[in-house]
């Protein structure tokens, strides 16, 4: 084979690769967004259906002993919820950690009407105002920690009927004492 | 080439004594069969120099006897004329001895000499025939097929039948019949007729379509288009290729995590004064805090809790006169049932 042959050859065989290669960008172009996209959506659903299940879990544990389940640290099950810690539990998944915290709240209730004072003392205007008397309630939180912002927005943006918030790399959601009829937004 | 003599009397007695040897064997056909080396049916060469038909026939039957016999005991060497009577006695019948008077007055009958026809040789260079390109050489194989199947067909091998019917038993000369058609002639003109046609396609096979620099031109300039419109695709994604973009945590959703969480850290703070009847030094003596969130202890029953939103401002949550904002959070979780 001649020189001029040979190189004729080698800029076939370039002109060959140059086309794949770009015939494969084009492929990578169109396909990697929407590969990504539905991996993410995976995620998403995956971290929806683990808050579900360790909130059912919980309000179950709080119904049947009336008190929440003990608080945990990320990515570990209090030790009422044991079960779904274990191999292939919901607590550590792949791209976000799951947790389990209980809050304590102070409520203001009224206060319940002394005995010793007599009726006919009383002032009109301090009857009307009946003095209110703390009562600490304790609700739950379910916490989802994780490096991706979109996955805590998603969540954020699921959750948005209930009281759920953002702080820095944690999404929390409060589990009132009584059940929320509010399903999470599809 | 075989070629025969033309008979003589002399030969002819010869071959009778020889046909005559071979009969008795071909009636003990259930005997064993005889081994290799017997001679069976071979023909000696008698002598040219006999001079009469007694001395021929002598000599035939020392041949087959190995030695001459002495019939009459005397010992001395037997004349070969006087046993005449008694060698036709012994191995000829009457039916053979008249054939044989007859031939021998005769003179013999001469046998038909077949000349076979000359072999041809593949080495004779043959005239090749130029083909055009209309010009069938080798039938397709569908055709051949479809003669194979339908022997009587138009186009059809007769030869076929004779190739698929040919039992197994059959002798394979009888089977690979190929008949007075197929000459040597004729086989060589269609060998060479196929080899210019298969030299032909050849030549055809090897002609490039396009020259190696006009290919090399067309194929980088459809690789750099097709490098553009993957370019484009990346830069600009249409709207077809671009997915739904996920959700984003903007200002307003950080700010409003930022007063949850201080709403939620100051009911720490008062369950805790509601328990010990005092505040606490610092948000470590609680038994749950947020990290991230400052506590400022301004007297004996009023605090402020500080948090930060990513953009560098603050957020107060003022225990004596807590932001509208805080109301609207706290029905959510701690009201009554």
């Amino acid at each position: 084979m001649t020189r001029r042959a040979d190189r004729a050859a080698h800029g076939a065989a370039a002109g060959d690769v140059l086309i794949f290669l770009a015939t494969l960008s084009i492929a990578a172009a169109l396909l990697y967004p929407a590969w990504s996209t539905r991996e993410f959506r995976a995620t998403v659903e995956e971290a929806v259906a683990d808050v579900e299940t360790l909130s059912a879990a919980a309000r179950v544990e709080r119904d049947r002993r009336n008190r929440w389940p003990t608080p945990a640290p990320p990515g570990e099950a209090p030790p009422e919820l044991s079960g779904l810690g274990q191999a292939d539990g919901i607590f550590d998944r792949l791209g976000y950690t799951l947790g389990w915290a209980s809050w304590d709240v102070v409520d203001s209730v009224d206060a319940p009407p002394s005995t010793d004072a007599p009726a006919f003392d009383a002032d009109p205007v301090a009857a009307e105002a009946t003095p209110m008397v703390p009562v600490i309630r304790r609700v739950g939180a379910v916490t989802v920690h994780s490096g991706d912002e979109s996955l805590l927005a998603e969540l954020l943006e699921k959750y948005s009927g209930r009281t759920s918030f953002v702080l820095d790399t944690m999404w929390l959601l409060v589990l009132p004492e009584r059940a929320e009829s509010v399903a999470p937004s599809r | 080439m075989t070629s025969r003599r033309p008979a003589d009397p002399d030969n002819a007695v010869a071959r009778k004594k020889t046909k005559k040897k071979a009969k008795p064997k071909a009636k003990k056909k259930k005997a064993p069969p005889a081994p290799p080396d017997e001679d069976r049916g071979e023909v000696h060469e008698l002598s040219d120099d006999a001079e009469d038909v007694g001395s021929l026939i002598a000599e035939v039957v020392v041949l087959e006897g190995g030695e001459a016999v002495d019939r009459d005991g005397s010992g001395a060497e037997p004349d070969p004329v006087d046993d005449l009577d008694a060698v036709i006695d012994d191995h000829l019948d009457a039916e053979d001895v008249e054939e044989l008077i007859a031939l021998t007055a005769a003179g013999g009958e001469p046998e038909d000499v077949v000349e076979e026809p000359p072999l041809a040789s593949l080495d004779e260079e043959l005239p090749i025939e130029v083909l055009d390109e209309n010009t069938e050489v080798i039938p397709p194989p569908e055709k051949i097929a479809a003669a194979a199947r339908a022997p009587d067909a138009p186009g059809g091998d007769a030869r076929a039948p004779a190739l698929e019917r040919a039992p197994v038993e059959q002798d394979l000369e009888g089977a690979i019949d190929l008949g007075p058609e197929i000459t040597p002639e004729l086989r060589d003109r269609l060998l060479a007729q196929a080899l210019a046609h298969s030299d032909l396609q050849d030549a055809r096979y090897r002609v490039p379509l396009t020259g190696p620099r006009a290919a090399a031109r067309w194929k980088a300039a459809l690789a750099s288009l097709l490098l553009l419109v993957a370019a484009i695709l990346v830069a600009v994604p249409p709207a077809w290729v671009r997915p739904e973009p996920p959700a984003r945590i903007d200002a307003p959703a950080r700010a409003e995590g930022v007063r949850a969480a201080l709403l939620l850290q100051g009911q720490q703070v008062d369950a805790y004064r509601v328990r010990f009847q005092r505040l606490p030094d610092s948000l470590d003596e609680l038994p749950d805090r947020i990290t991230g969130l400052r506590f400022v202890k301004s007297g004996n029953r009023a605090y402020q809790l500080i948090g930060q939103v990513p953009g560098g401002r603050t957020i107060i949550y003022d225990s004596s006169d807590p932001a509208p904002e805080f109301g609207r959070m706290t029905a959510a979780w701690a009201a009554t049932p």
